[in-house]
């Protein structure tokens, strides 16, 4: 008996220890209305789960969108934007010095007007630079890539698959 | 008119007369206090959490003094410590937040992966080590007072330090088992203890 009551506190304590490791969520914006930062030097938005639709533009240094599934997540006019992202995700860059972006399956991903873009996205995804001096990409399955005025795509497929050049002018990993 | 004037100093003659305060070591000797209990976070936590906050957690107090700091009275010096879980809700506004960990994307520039924000929900490992001081006011009451220091684990990856200070009091349903009461920074709680 004596026994079991000072177990109890401590069973409490690993509950509730387990409990933290398990529930892992990161904090930020709540999913169900945009979350928007603007002004400052630099700003970082995580999401309340998934879904979020977060923004950041007008920026002196650096943004950085961190998200799970799910989520719209948008960086314009700050000198370096950053995004990762689960499955399901779709990313837009314009007139910013470098777009650096992880992101999960069927992610959609733009970078428009961007000195720098790069990418390591998951199967299915659908990559798109535009106006860019260098644009590197990673897909780590099927992927479908379209670069225009892009002085230096980059492709770069999953180990043992080569990047095809498909007849519509994209590259593509896993075949067009 | 007079019924509860009358009322009021029977139950303060009564409580005088079974006051222990004065005699020290008047009280069941224990070496533990084992009080599983709910937690609630009424103020903000340390760190970058925010909002109201609830959980669960436990403390375990060993007995180090049996007759107290001061010798003349019933008080006796235990040390404490425990963990509480709780989750804190936030509190609404979401401000800029700072990224806790970075990661490389093609050509080498950084993405950020992890954001601590503040205004988002959140959760806090507190790990309370504390000084109890107790005073056995009478049979079925004590009072006590805990400062001491919490380590909290933040969010699973940011860990700090935090001074704590709690006042809390038993009702004791028996000389084993107390209802246990706790007010104070970061967390309260409402509890059952096991003297032991």
């Amino acid at each position: 008996m004596l026994v079991l009551w000072l177990r109890a506190p401590f069973a409490i304590a690993i509950t509730g220890l387990l409990l933290t490791l398990q529930c892992k969520t990161t904090e930020g914006c709540d999913p169900s209305g945009p979350c928007t930062c603007t002004g400052g030097s630099e700003c970082y938005l995580g999401c309340a789960g998934d879904g979020c639709s977060q923004e950041c533009y007008g920026l002196g240094s650096a943004c950085g969108n961190v998200c799970g599934n799910r989520c719209t997540q948008v960086c314009h006019d700050v000198p370096d934007c950053s995004s990762s992202c689960g499955d399901d995700c779709t990313i837009q860059c314009r007139s910013v010095d470098s777009c650096a972006v992880l992101c999960g399956a069927r992610c959609q991903y733009t970078c428009t007007s961007v000195e720098t873009c790069g990418v390591r996205a998951g199967p299915g995804s659908t990559l798109r630079c535009d106006s860019v001096a260098t644009c590197n990409v990673v897909c780590e399955g099927t992927c479908r890539v379209t670069c225009t005025n892009v002085s230096d795509c980059n492709v770069a497929c999953a180990p043992g698959v080569s990047p095809a050049t498909c007849a519509d002018g994209t590259t593509a990993c896993g075949g067009c | 008119m007079a019924g509860p004037a009358l009322c009021t100093l029977w139950t303060a003659a009564d409580a005088a007369a079974q006051s222990t305060i004065r005699t020290p070591g008047d009280r069941r000797p224990y070496t533990i206090e084992a009080e599983p209990h709910l937690a609630l976070g009424l103020f903000g936590p340390p760190g970058d959490g925010s909002g109201g906050g609830w959980g669960a957690g436990g403390r375990a107090s060993f007995e180090i003094v049996r007759n107290g700091f001061i010798e003349s009275i019933n008080n006796s010096v235990s040390i404490g410590v425990g963990a509480d879980f709780l989750h804190y809700d936030g509190s609404g506004y979401v401000g800029p937040g700072r990224c806790t960990r970075f990661a490389s994307a093609p050509g080498g520039a950084a993405v950020c992966v992890e954001v601590s924000q503040t205004g988002g929900p959140s959760n806090y490992l507190f790990l309370p080590a504390v000084l109890q001081w107790n005073f056995w006011l009478a049979p079925k009451w004590s009072v006590f007072g805990e400062p001491g220091i919490a380590i909290y684990v933040f969010d699973y990856d940011s860990a700090g330090v935090v001074p704590t200070l709690y006042l809390g009091g038993r009702f004791h349903f028996s000389d084993k088992v107390t209802l246990t009461l706790r007010v104070g920074y970061p967390t309260f709680s409402l509890g059952v203890s096991f003297l032991l």
